[in-house]
């Protein structure tokens, strides 16, 4: 394959592939597939059987479609996901006024423009927060399942009614938020050959769309695209580019994660999304494969003094310890460095860069454990998907079994460790990088380096 | 072209299911059995969820059984039929077929709650054309013939504490001259009035109290059926051990959620004076009034019923427990 004009391998040089990503129909059915999948889900979870292991609302979506999403689709895919996720589908058809295209004339919704002070990643914080809260029980409840994915497309449906393009997907979404922002580390990038191509021409149809196409429904101008964390993958930018400009790549790995034009890669929002997800990957790690019973019980017991115990610790280790760790690290390396340009805000956000290699490692581990030692749960439940006593292929009495016990371990243990090693390279890079001496360097990265390695150290604790 | 997209849409949201749905009917085939789907919850949860089954007799019954939390049971009393585990989210099933009208209780048969008792239903078999005998109406229980209180809660405070011991009791050549069992019905002797006959005999006199409450201990479980003690204490396990305690003394796991009035505790003598078979069996039959003790006797046989009464008079006076003879 040739070399884009961006860094990395061009996929869409090939011409059936660029032909297959193009046409809308490759994308839409897959849509459409994982959208009756989403409808079967739902109703197992409503009508089926209440036993979480038995039902296809618990095993499909949080044994195999999360160990896919974790172990496959993000960190080598990014956004992928997004790209066929069905929870934005019945709003964005209702929105455009049609199941693949629109004649303009039949389009719904009032297309207002998302308010400017709401464009972060807070309101994905608080939403992924107010449900990991609950994980224990959404995981393990078909029901409670049921009930907060047709929550989430009924949400996105009324956004799509209210505000234009995607806006659930880019601003609500609290999958979305955890997909983004670990999708930074994925090689699978959309991008443009040449950005000078863009800046120059007069009617960006990328933007707004013409008739090979719709504009970016992520509000993302692909012509200054530069991270995956922005990019849905939609593809419609390859569709309406008129300049063939649009290309998708395999890029170098982490190539999102460096500084940007000297400033940090994260944003302070970003950061506390790193923040959030590694500390729900260390208490989700505790919770259901540590051996604290105790612990356990209260995350299940919601609305007990316990689970409340449990909800305050969870959200003090979010928002103050991890932050406030981070922070006082970055304080003493500025103090060991003498107060190096851009301050302790800068110092900070560059600190947080390793939270994202580090927290996919302790996801992927988690998702590891979680899937070799409840896969065994899909092939039943596939055969009995609500576990009413049916037996469709055959696979519905087979008894629950772990897979590779011997083997997970340390599979679990290379992933937190090459997350570790990631993140100590891009941290010592990213002080490298904006740092006027590589010394002073060494020592801003020091402490922040020593805290990576302490959370990498508990991160096993918890997981192994 | 337009139309295919929905055209796909309504496939996949309506024909994959309706395929499964035919796929499945398809493999169930006919069945000329009544079927029955029974899920088990814990009774806090809704019990059973079909408390009546109405059947005819004769006609074969297919019951699909799971659960929908824990770990249940299931059994269908005075059927034979040896109770099944139901696993959370796995189908059972069992075929059974009424051999004469009545009233059939099915119950659960592992400790699934505090209230696990609460966990029985009813199978209603009919004879529409009345050609299979009726079983004849059970008698009424001894204790309503002799009408006998089976909710006095009498104890004797000063035998707190005091454990007979049937080894201890078991000395040669000493026997009561006279006799020590009710004169009406043996079953309906307390221990204290045997013990008062026995204090009164002339050849005992050189017994100290305690050493006499050892001799009617031997006497007592001397006359207990062994067979049916092994069997009772079996039963015992299996079905009171959680409330009763293992070894009978009121301390079982699930004892916390009777405290008021307390489970009753086989080894304390201070109460067991004052009962009698009768009394014991009355209240498994029926259950304790105003106590968490659940009825039996729409469940266990009556020979079952004896076998526990044995076996309950075993761990008060043997002075071996739980351990079987």
């Amino acid at each position: 394959m040739k070399r884009s004009g961006t860094e990395g391998f061009e996929l869409t040089a090939r011409p059936w592939l660029r032909r297959l990503l193009v046409s809308r129909w490759p994308q839409w059915s897959l849509m459409a597939v994982a959208l009756a999948f989403f409808a079967y889900v739902v109703l197992a979870g409503f009508f089926g059987t209440p036993v979480g292991n038995r039902n296809i609302a618990i095993t499909l979506v949080w044994i195999a479609w999360w160990a896919a999403l974790v172990l496959v689709l993000v960190p080598v895919g990014g956004r992928l996901w997004c790209s066929i996720c069905p929870i934005p589908a019945p709003g964005e058809w209702l929105q455009r006024g049609g199941l693949m295209a629109s004649d303009g004339r039949r389009t719904r919704g009032l297309k207002r423009r998302w308010p400017r002070r709401l464009r972060s990643l807070w309101l994905q914080n608080a939403g992924f927060l107010a449900l990991a809260l609950f994980s224990a029980v959404i995981l393990t409840t078909p029901r409670v399942t049921a009930w907060v994915l047709l929550g989430l497309v009924l949400l996105a449906v009324a956004v799509s009614l209210v505000f234009e393009r995607r806006a659930f997907c880019r601003y609500l979404c609290p999958v979305g938020g955890f997909i983004g922002i670990y999708a930074l580390a994925a090689p699978l990038a959309l991008r443009v050959r040449d950005p000078d191509v863009c800046r120059t021409h007069p009617t960006k149809d990328c933007y707004r769309g013409n008739a090979q196409g719709f504009g970016c429904p992520w509000m993302t101008y692909p012509g200054t695209l530069d991270r995956n964390a922005d990019c849905g993958l939609c593809l419609e930018c390859l569709r309406t580019c008129p300049l063939d400009n649009v290309t998708v790549v395999l890029q170098p790995l982490g190539a999102d994660l460096g500084p940007r034009r000297g400033r940090p890669p994260l944003s302070i929002d970003e950061a506390y999304k790193g923040f959030i997800l590694l500390a729900a990957a260390l208490v989700y790690g505790a919770v259901m494969m540590g051996p604290w019973s105790a612990l356990k019980d209260a995350a299940f017991q919601v609305g007990s003094g316990p689970w409340f115990l449990y909800a305050a610790g969870l959200l003090l280790l979010a928002l103050l310890l991890l932050p406030g760790l981070y922070l006082l690290a970055a304080w003493i390396g500025d103090r060991l460095a003498r107060r190096p340009a851009g301050g302790l805000r800068r110092g900070f956000l560059l600190a947080a860069t390793g939270l994202i290699p580090l927290g996919l490692g302790g996801w992927i581990a988690f998702s590891l454990g979680f899937l070799f030692a409840n896969g065994s749960y899909v092939l039943s439940t596939l055969s009995d998907p609500l576990g009413w006593g049916w037996d469709l292929l055959g696979t519905a009495g087979l008894a629950w079994r772990p897979a590779l016990t011997g083997l997970v371990p340390a599979l679990q243990g290379a992933a937190l460790v090459a997350g570790l090693a990631w993140a100590t390279r891009l941290t010592s890079r990213a002080f490298a990088e904006t740092t006027e001496s590589r010394r002073a360097a060494l020592r801003r990265a020091a402490p922040v380096l020593l805290l990576q390695a302490a959370l990498g150290a508990a991160l096993m604790g918890v997981m192994l | 072209m337009k139309w295919f997209p929905r055209l796909l849409l309504a496939a996949l949201l309506v024909g994959v299911p309706a395929a499964a749905l035919w796929s499945q009917a398809a493999r169930s085939g006919a069945d000329a059995a009544q079927v029955v789907t029974l899920h088990a919850r814990m009774p806090e949860q809704g019990g059973w969820s079909l408390d009546e089954i109405r059947a005819e007799v004769g006609q074969e019954m297919r019951f699909r059984l799971t659960s929908d939390d824990v770990v249940h049971g299931f059994a269908i009393a005075r059927s034979g039929m040896e109770p099944i585990s139901l696993e959370p989210g796995r189908w059972r099933e069992v075929r059974w077929r009424p051999q004469a009208p009545g009233e059939y209780t099915f119950y659960c048969t592992r400790w699934c709650g505090p209230n696990h008792w609460r966990m029985t239903g009813t199978i209603i078999v009919v004879d529409p054309q009345g050609i299979y005998p009726t079983s004849t109406a059970a008698p009424p229980p001894r204790f309503v013939r002799y009408g006998v209180d089976i909710d006095s809660r009498e104890a004797i405070e000063r035998l707190t504490g005091v454990r007979p011991s049937a080894q201890r009791g078991a000395v040669p050549g000493l026997a009561p001259q006279g006799a020590w069992l009710d004169p009406k019905d043996p079953d309906l002797t307390t221990p204290i009035e045997a013990w008062n006959r026995l204090r009164a005999d002339p050849a005992l006199t050189a017994l100290d109290d305690a050493a006499l409450w050892d001799l009617l201990a031997y006497l007592w479980t001397d006359r207990l059926d062994r067979d049916q003690v092994r069997r009772g204490l079996e039963t015992f396990q299996a079905n009171c051990a959680a409330c009763h305690g293992p070894q009978g003394g009121g301390d079982g796991v699930m004892a916390e959620a009777f405290a008021d009035p307390p489970v009753a505790s086989f080894t304390d003598l201070a109460r067991m004076a004052t009962a009698s078979t009768v009394v014991l069996e009355g209240k498994i039959l029926r259950g304790g009034m105003g106590t968490g003790m659940p009825y039996w006797g729409s469940i266990l046989e009556p020979a079952q019923v004896d076998a526990l009464v044995q076996a309950i008079w075993w761990m008060a006076l043997s002075g071996e427990g739980s351990q079987a003879p």
